[in-house]
């Protein structure tokens, strides 16, 4: 029924409105039979009652199917129809999708086909692209090995070559050598035999000849002998003094030279023990002066104190500190000066200074000259050879620039620092 | 009595007043600058007392190895005021006058065979001896033991080892043609008492020192192919240990002595390979189609230098020891070739090609700069004195092959062969025990 609906609602109304009608006259009492029989052939008795439902639906039922056959049969073909265009639909939707599906299912193919031709491309470029460098490493690596054989086999065949051609040189000059040897040999013996003959003329009367001179020759070969024996021994004589001499004035000369050097220095080395001596006292004195003035400062300080009850002033060590700005200026000067004069001996040993500094505290005479025995190294470099390089420069400096008069007490002792 | 105490009390009084005063005034003087400079120092003649003479005299032959430094100015023996020969001799003022720094006294001493070599070392501004000692030798060692008092002053005034009782390594060419003779030779660090190792009448190469200075790796032809020998000095016994098809080149020993680096072209073309020497394995560092060849080893081990021509030109580079990633290391010049480290690791020596000249450059490792050593135009071959201070390389002079030793430091060049061999190739052995 539902079906039917679906398929053709048309149909159910129709039925359901004949029903409805039927039903209608059934209750106003419309007599089809009576009509009918009012003009028909055949008169029939109606037995009409109310019934219940039951019956109406029976009846409904009955009429129903008296006056179905032609709805259901519309209705039928209506739903035949319908099936078969929804059928003919369905199989066009279906053959639709089929070729939709067939279609994608082909361009899918041509795609992956595509694909797969793209790859197999880019594998025989790239194989293509690995034999070319192969073929070119190949290439390169023959061309390579073809260098070297060719280069060590021309080294080899220019030796060969160099060998041979020394070989064919030397055989030539030998072959050379033999032929011009046969010649001089040939030559030699007819010319020995020309001169033996003559050799023995000759020999003859030279030996006579010889005889007689060897005799005058003996005698004055004697005579020269004796004279040049004599001038000899007289030149021998004169060159043995004239040595003797010049060796004497050498020795002397070098002796003097030595000597002037040695009182050079001990004159020197008099000089700086006098100066050191000289300072030796002068500081000696001017210690005890110092004790002296001190001791009266203290006495009167301490009388002082007795009297004043108060604590001494502070007091400047003796001749250090309070220097006035001129003064320390001068100190200033002096120092860059002393600086400099060492600075222009010092030679450290090459490549090997870089980071390295000794420390030296010396004194100095009023003159200028380091007091021997003074030199103190306080902190070595660890290095001798710059440590006595520093040393050197401070001797080779000598005497130093110090000042004269009462700034000289700055400078007595100094602590020298060297870094490269 | 009461009057001696209150002295005593006012002198410590005065005392404690003084002395820091006196420190205050002390002046302090600091130098800096000055020059590098060779240091003077006076070598006398050594005395001679025994019979008969020394065939050597130390004096001059510890001078020339002091000279040879460029650290020493030896003084010329004519310029001496005297010439001591004994500690009672010797009056320190003398040389003072003569701006001597140090002074060296000796005496040798003729005991039959033998001699007996004894020195003393003075400083001459501070009036002290630095050194002193005796040694023995015979006729034919009186060279090395002068050398070792060499030695014994060098490190005594600078505190680095001297090299003059070490030796060089060298390859000596005479004759032509038929009476062409090759031989590795070795001799004194000064080119003194050589002695011939291998002799052939085919070419020899590259000599290269083990670390102990008892063996020596080089190249032969003798069987008309090179092949890579390492030989014992004492014994002269030696062993083929590389005689691959192809070139067989370049060796050079590891700092543990334990393996041998080297060019072989058996695969291809040249290219570095390093031999255990033990178990003989062989393995591969470099790989590249232009040439790779004259390894040598960093001190430490962990890497070589070599030449190789993969940049268009020959240059320097670098590779790890067990192989790996390849750095260049020179970029000054159009040409550098035959590397070798400094045995203290700062610098790398090598031939370079300037103005189309060949000189021995200094590559300083850490700063990346670079000087000159030799002045050409010939100069190749260089090798480090195993305290690095001196460089020796091979030099032409009067249309000859010679030797000759450079100080890193400065100071002058000075040719080490003499005779009438073409000399090539030297190599400075390592610290002889």
């Amino acid at each position: 029924m539902l079906q039917i609906l679906r398929r053709d609602p048309g149909a159910l109304y129709w039925s359901l409105g004949l029903h409805l009608l039927f039903a209608l006259l059934l209750f106003v009492g419309v007599r089809f039979t009576q009509d009918a029989s009012n003009g028909g052939d055949r008169p029939r008795v109606v037995q009409a009652s109310v019934l219940g439902d039951p019956a109406l639906s029976a009846r409904v039922q009955e009429v129903r199917e008296r006056l179905d056959p032609e709805a259901r049969a519309e209705a039928e073909r209506r739903a035949a129809e319908e099936a078969a265009r929804l059928e003919a639909e369905r199989r066009a939707a279906a053959e639709a999708a089929r070729r939709e599906a067939e279609r994608q299912a082909a361009a899918a193919r041509a795609e992956a086909e595509r694909r797969a031709a793209e790859e197999a491309a880019r594998r025989e470029a790239e194989r293509r692209a690995a034999e070319e460098a192969a073929r070119r490493e190949a290439e390169r690596q023959a061309a390579a090995a073809r260098a070297e054989a060719e280069r060590q086999a021309a080294a080899a065949r220019a030796e060969a070559e160099r060998r041979a051609a020394e070989e064919a040189a030397r055989r030539e000059a030998e072959r050379r050598a033999a032929a011009e040897a046969a010649r001089r040999e040939a030559e030699r013996q007819a010319a020995a035999a020309r001169a033996e003959a003559e050799r023995r003329a000759a020999e003859e009367a030279a030996r006579r000849e010889a005889e007689r001179r060897a005799a005058a020759e003996a005698a004055r070969r004697e005579a020269e002998r004796q004279a040049a024996a004599a001038r000899a021994e007289a030149e021998r004589r004169a060159a043995e003094e004239a040595a003797r001499r010049e060796a004497e004035r050498r020795a002397a000369e070098e002796a003097a030279r030595r000597e002037a050097e040695r009182q050079a220095a001990a004159a020197r080395q008099e000089r700086i023990e006098r100066e050191a001596e000289q300072m030796a006292e002068l500081e000696r004195q001017r210690f005890e002066d110092e004790i002296a003035r001190e001791a009266e400062r203290l006495e009167a300080e301490a009388a002082e104190t007795e009297t004043a009850r108060r604590s001494p002033p502070v007091v400047a060590g003796g001749g250090g500190g309070g220097l006035s700005s001129a003064e320390q200026r001068q100190v200033d000067y002096y120092k860059g000066v002393i600086g400099d004069r060492v600075r222009q001996h010092f030679a450290y040993p090459p490549g090997m200074s870089e980071g390295l500094s000794v420390e030296f505290e010396v004194r100095v005479t009023s003159a200028g000259y380091i007091v021997p025995g003074s030199v103190a190294m306080q902190r070595s470099s660890g290095t001798p050879a710059f440590d006595q390089a520093a040393l050197a420069a401070l001797w080779r400096a000598e005497p130093l620039p110090v000042p004269s008069g009462a700034l000289f007490d700055q400078f007595r002792e100094f602590t020298f620092t060297f870094r490269p | 009595m009461t009057r001696s105490i209150s002295s005593l009390l006012i002198l410590c009084a005065f005392l404690a007043v003084l002395l820091p005063g006196t420190a205050l005034a002390r002046l302090n003087i600091e130098i800096t600058g000055g020059v590098e400079a060779a240091q003077p120092i006076a070598v006398v003649p050594f005395g001679f007392a025994g019979g008969g003479s020394a065939s050597v005299d130390p004096g001059a032959v510890i001078a020339a190895d002091l000279a040879r430094t460029g650290r020493f100015a030896p003084m010329p023996t004519r310029d001496m005021l005297d010439q001591p020969t004994s500690h009672e001799e010797v009056d320190l003022r003398d040389w003072r006058l003569l701006d001597m720094n140090n002074l060296v006294i000796g005496q040798v001493v003729r005991e039959g065979a033998r001699y007996r070599i004894s020195f003393i070392l003075y400083d001459v501004f501070r009036g002290e001896r630095l050194a002193g000692a005796t040694l023995t030798a015979t006729a034919a060692g009186l060279r090395n033991a002068a050398h070792r008092i060499a030695d014994q002053i060098h490190e005594t005034l600078t505190g680095i080892p001297g090299v003059a009782a070490t030796r060089i390594a060298y390859i000596s060419a005479t004759g032509r043609g038929e009476n062409a003779r090759v031989t590795l030779q070795v001799a004194d660090a000064d080119g003194y008492n050589p002695q011939v190792i291998v002799s052939s009448t085919e070419p020899i190469m590259s000599p290269a020192w083990s670390p102990d200075g008892r063996r020596i790796a080089y190249v032969s032809f003798e069987s008309r192919r090179p092949a890579i020998y390492v030989q014992e000095l004492a014994s002269g016994r030696r062993e083929r240990v590389a005689s691959y098809p192809g070139i067989n080149s370049s060796p050079a020993f590891s700092p543990d002595g334990r393996r041998l680096a080297m060019t072989l072209s058996k695969d291809g073309n040249p290219e570095i390979y390093v031999l255990d020497l033990d178990s003989r394995a062989l393995t591969r560092l470099t790989d590249h189609f232009a040439i790779d060849t004259e390894p040598a080893w960093s001190p430490d081990g962990s890497h070589l230098v070599f030449t190789s021509g993969r940049g268009g030109n020959p240059q320097i580079y670098r590779v790890p020891a067990s192989g790996g990633a390849v750095s260049r290391v020179s970029f000054e010049g159009d040409y550098n070739a035959s590397p070798v480290y400094a045995p203290d690791g700062r610098s790398i020596a090598m031939a370079r090609r300037i103005n189309g000249a060949f000189r021995i450059a200094l590559l300083d490792v850490e700063r990346g700069f670079s000087r000159l050593l030799s002045r050409g135009p010939l100069d190749e071959s260089p090798s480090f004195a195993p305290n690095s201070s001196m460089v020796i390389y091979a030099t032409t002079h009067g249309g000859r092959a010679v030797l000759a030793a450079a100080a890193v430091d400065g100071g002058a060049n000075q040719r080490l062969t003499q005779g009438t061999d073409q000399v090539r190739e030297p190599a400075w052995s390592p610290m002889v025990q």
